[in-house]
């Protein structure tokens, strides 16, 4: 890893990447991507690409971890072996077995599990090339799959990140501003329920710092949450006429 | 039924508010806070009293009294478990095909039913705390000896059928074979003939891929007569 020699913030106040310091990456969503899958997306935030697919709900196997009142969550957040500058080794590291179960967590309180007891719904995040905040963009993407899939949910979760960095409270960190950066704070966001779901912090700042990171954040996944609905609305495009008749 | 007249029509996603006072929530919908949101992709339906939301694409849920086309996947002594596409299996007692007199030391299910039959069913029973129970007992159900299977999306069967089976008579008139729907997104075609399958497997993936468009019914009967 070199040292960039780069200011984190420049005299103009604009970023590495030339951005303003509550301006997101450009995303780009793509719904079906896969088409085994009974869910999926492929989810560019910038440099992050990330590919999250869902199946199910579907019979438990091993039998006996199905829980009768409630389907089971099965999440797997993996980096590819080539999404970061080296190599990384496949085996599902500590850190990505964390993650798995970050992200379930805040995944959780919006599917409706109660719905399908004694099933399991299998959520995989694949991450094709990280580039900083790729367990929010994770979240986000596994929201927009498991949408696609047609599970019942209470609303989308949309995913951002905090962080102080050059000094500034910044949103949506690049893997630059990740690693030199003073702080980290991942941010995952029920708009429908008005709730947080995710809620992480790695470094230090103040509590005034804290809460202009928060409100940024929380405005910056509101503007994913409008990017995550236009997806899902264009994939259809306009509905025209009456779709289903019954027998 | 005012959205009905229109003839488009939005879409509504997982957590959009589509009614607040003086409904009663229906199909995949859920109330929050007094406003009735969708839980599913789908397109929201409002009667006097209740709005639902028909989802564009999902999975098959058992619902008693449907007819449903599964395959062998277990045999056990007294049951055949069927893969219906759905988060369940299908359940099919022994006694259901062999009787009353059904004696297991004497009865051997696999020589009626194997490892990779195709069955035609009827749901009697499902509560999602059991398994779908199944029966072959009426007319027309049991093992399929011949045809093509087709899969399709649940969500698009409805369409597959049409309004009082219309869609599904102007593709059997136009294929000239007889077309049997499972209501858990397999279709049976009861034909030997390779072409008449290419051009039925056209025709339902059309209705797939646009079951949500307007004039449908002309599209897939242009494909099958050009």
């Amino acid at each position: 890893m070199t040292q960039s020699k780069k200011p984190l913030i420049d005299e103009q106040g604009l970023r590495t990447d030339g951005r303003t310091i509550d301006e997101l990456r450009p995303i780009s969503i793509t719904l079906g991507y896969l088409s085994h899958a009974d869910g999926s997306v492929l989810y560019e935030q910038g440099k992050c690409k990330i590919i999250s697919a869902v199946f199910g709900p579907s019979e438990v196997h091993p039998k006996h971890i199905e829980l009768p009142d409630r389907a089971i969550l099965r999440v797997r957040y993996h980096m590819a072996p080539f999404s970061t500058e080296e190599r990384k080794s496949p085996a599902p590291s500590r850190r990505e077995i964390e993650l798995s179960m970050v992200i379930r967590n805040a995944l959780e309180p919006v599917i409706m599990t109660e719905l399908f007891p004694r099933t399991v719904i299998d959520i995989f995040i694949e991450v094709l090339q990280a580039d900083g905040g790729t367990r929010v963009a994770g979240i986000t993407a596994a929201t927009l799959a498991l949408a696609d899939a047609g599970i019942p949910m209470r609303g989308l979760v949309a995913g951002c990140a905090t962080g102080k960095v050059g000094g500034k409270v910044v949103v949506d960190l690049n893997d630059t501003e990740d690693k030199e950066g003073e702080s980290d704070v991942p941010i995952a966001f029920i708009p429908t329920l008005n709730k947080i779901s995710l809620l992480q912090m790695d470094g230090i700042m103040t509590r005034d710092e804290f809460r202009q990171g928060l409100s940024m954040a929380i405005n910056s996944c509101m503007k994913i949450y409008q990017i995550q609905v236009n997806a899902l609305k264009s994939k259809y495009g306009q509905v025209e006429a009456e779709p289903t008749e019954e027998q | 039924m005012l959205e009905m007249e229109d003839k488009t029509m939005p879409i509504v996603i997982p957590g959009e508010i589509i009614a607040s006072e003086g409904y009663r929530a229906g199909d995949n919908t859920l109330r929050i806070e007094g406003s009735i949101v969708a839980t599913r992709i789908g397109i929201p339906r409002r009667e006097p009293e209740r709005v639902s939301v028909i989802p564009l694409k999902g999975f098959y849920m058992p619902r008693e009294k449907d007819l449903v086309i599964g395959i062998v996947t277990e045999v056990t002594y007294n049951m055949w478990k069927l893969d219906i596409d759905s988060p369940y299996p299908g359940i099919l007692p022994a006694a259901d095909v062999f009787g009353r007199r059904f004696d297991p030391t004497k009865d051997d299910p696999l020589r009626k039913f194997q490892i990779g039959s195709v069955i035609k069913a009827e749901i009697v029973a499902f509560d999602r705390t059991q398994d779908p129970l199944l029966t072959i007992r009426g007319q027309d159900l049991g093992e399929v000896e011949s045809g093509f299977l087709i899969r399709i999306n649940p969500s698009k069967i409805a369409r597959a059928i049409g309004r009082g089976g219309s869609m599904l008579s102007k593709i059997q008139q136009a294929i000239k074979s007889r077309i049997i729907v499972g209501q858990n997104g397999v279709v049976l075609l009861l034909t030997s003939d390779p072409v008449v399958r290419e051009k039925a497997m056209m025709a339902f993936k059309l209705i797939e891929e646009e079951a949500h468009t307007y004039g449908l019914t002309e599209k897939v009967v242009d494909l099958l007569s050009g």
